[in-house]
């Protein structure tokens, strides 16, 4: 009885959060096939594994950890993101199907993966970094660091996109 | 500055589209790890596991019939050789209806006769049998749904039959069975009969003594596994997963369901979830003959 309950738990939760997953997604991977592709895969696995959630207040946590990992895995198979300065061309994936200018988010890949999933997950989901610091496993301390320098990190790209804009 | 800028990041990512398959994707993908758990409820792998270690045998395939020339007496029975004629004489239905579950489930019977025309009760009655206790299994687990639910469960068993094989050597019978109940399954099992011997052949009749053509076969069929995935993203087989290895796929056994094809191909066959997920349905695997002429047992050649 518990079983059932706890997956039809997990279930619900992974249809309330699916937006936020593809969101989250296709900030790593840029295009919307291999975001569902993701997505698809995450829900599979969180749905397979739903027995193994202890609590029901970490079955958020626990989906977020599983989208992350699945984003992070799929990139590592297919390398075609390259994580330094190069000019826009070639930082574009070269899908063909939608997939969205965004000059913004290309400035989050200045960022290592951990450090992208913190800064999207405090300023675009507004978890807490209590709950941050549990989906992607490490302490509260390293969190707020990491996170911190994300930030100037990510400051520092900005004004130089900035800068190359004027000129 | 830092807050506008990241305002503006925010603002895209918000305007990230969202397909218009997305639900159903995920709907897809939730779908999927139910259906596999759902097989675990059936506990299938035991259930003919169990079914297949029986002294008197699940059925076999006989491979590589097209070079028989005179039948031979089968190296292991002292049986003499005799030609048959097998047919199905009869079968009958296991038919169920409450509320929302359904049984159909057909048991067919067969009759063996030599070509004198003198049934040989022996060999008849071992295949039926089989059959009967196979089939009564479905039966008694479609009961135990009805009264695990109270008859208020959702699931639709429908049990058929097949003669896939009917020639001078080898008479190769299958019973499929299809199962709706949110998620589906699928599963056959194949029966054969060497009608020069009237004996029912198991896989480990078709070779030689101390030949590990288990381990032989699982090889070849694994080696094709990776070569369809390798051409085709969309395939999928439970192998080399290093995420759930506990879920891959453990070889070939004693128990494997095959069948000679219209080629003459050893082949084998696989149930819904068996080897790959899901949506993958029954995946089949032909053997080349290269593969395995040296391990055949000589009296199948």
């Amino acid at each position: 009885m518990l079983h059932n309950n706890i997956r039809e738990k997990v279930e619900n939760k992974i249809l309330e959060s699916y937006e936020s997953m593809y969101r989250i997604a296709f900030s790593y991977v840029k295009n919307a096939d291999d975001a569902l592709d993701v997505v698809q895969d995450s829900a599979y696995k969180a749905m397979k594994n739903a027995v193994s959630v202890k609590k029901e207040q970490y079955i958020e946590t626990w989906i977020y950890k599983i989208v992350i990992n699945c984003a992070i895995d799929f990139m590592k198979k297919n390398r075609k993101e390259v994580l330094t300065d190069i000019p826009e061309e070639l930082s574009h994936p070269s899908t063909t199907d939608t997939y969205q200018d965004f000059d913004t988010i290309q400035a989050l890949d200045v960022l290592n993966e951990k450090e992208r999933a913190i800064v999207i997950l405090r300023f675009f989901e507004e978890k807490k970094l209590e709950e941050i610091a549990l989906i992607l496993n490490m302490n509260l301390s390293t969190t707020k660091s990491m996170l911190y320098r994300s930030l100037k990190k990510l400051k520092t790209e900005l004004k130089r996109e900035e800068l190359n804009y004027e000129g | 500055m830092r807050d506008n800028k990241l305002n503006e990041i925010r603002q895209d990512y918000d305007a990230i589209t969202l397909p218009k398959n997305l639900e159903e994707r995920v709907k897809m993908g939730i779908q999927q790890a139910k259906g596999e758990a759902h097989k675990k409820f059936y506990q299938r792998p035991v259930f003919w596991t169990k079914f297949g270690t029986c002294a008197v045998a699940a059925m076999a395939a006989i491979t590589l019939l097209t070079n028989v020339n005179a039948p031979m007496a089968h190296a292991m029975e002292k049986i003499p050789v005799l030609s048959s004629f097998v047919k199905i004489v009869s079968f009958r239905t296991f038919e169920s209806t409450d509320n929302d579950m359904n049984a159909k489930i057909s048991v067919p019977e067969i009759e063996v006769k030599d070509d004198a025309g003198k049934k040989n009760d022996k060999a008849s009655k071992e295949l039926n049998d089989h059959v009967k206790q196979y089939t009564d299994q479905i039966i008694e687990q479609y009961k135990a749904d009805v009264k695990a639910t109270k008859g208020m469960g959702k699931e639709d068993i429908v049990t058929d039959y097949k003669v896939l094989t009917n020639n001078s050597r080898l008479f190769s019978l299958k019973i499929e069975t299809s199962i709706s109940a949110g998620s589906s399954d699928a599963f056959d099992k194949i029966y054969h009969l060497d009608k020069t011997t009237g004996n029912i052949i198991t896989l480990k009749d078709l070779f030689q003594k101390d030949t590990d053509y288990l381990a032989i076969i699982t090889k070849e069929i694994k080696e094709q596994m990776r070569e369809q995935m390798e051409k085709n993203d969309q395939i999928n087989y439970s192998i080399d997963d290093t995420d759930m290895p506990e879920e891959n796929w453990k070889g070939i056994g004693e128990d494997a369901d095959f069948y000679i094809n219209e080629k003459g191909s050893l082949t084998f066959v696989f149930d819904k979830y068996e080897v790959a997920p899901g949506y993958m349905g029954t995946p089949e695997f032909a053997i080349p003959t290269e593969t395995i002429k040296d391990i055949i047992n000589p009296a199948y050649l």
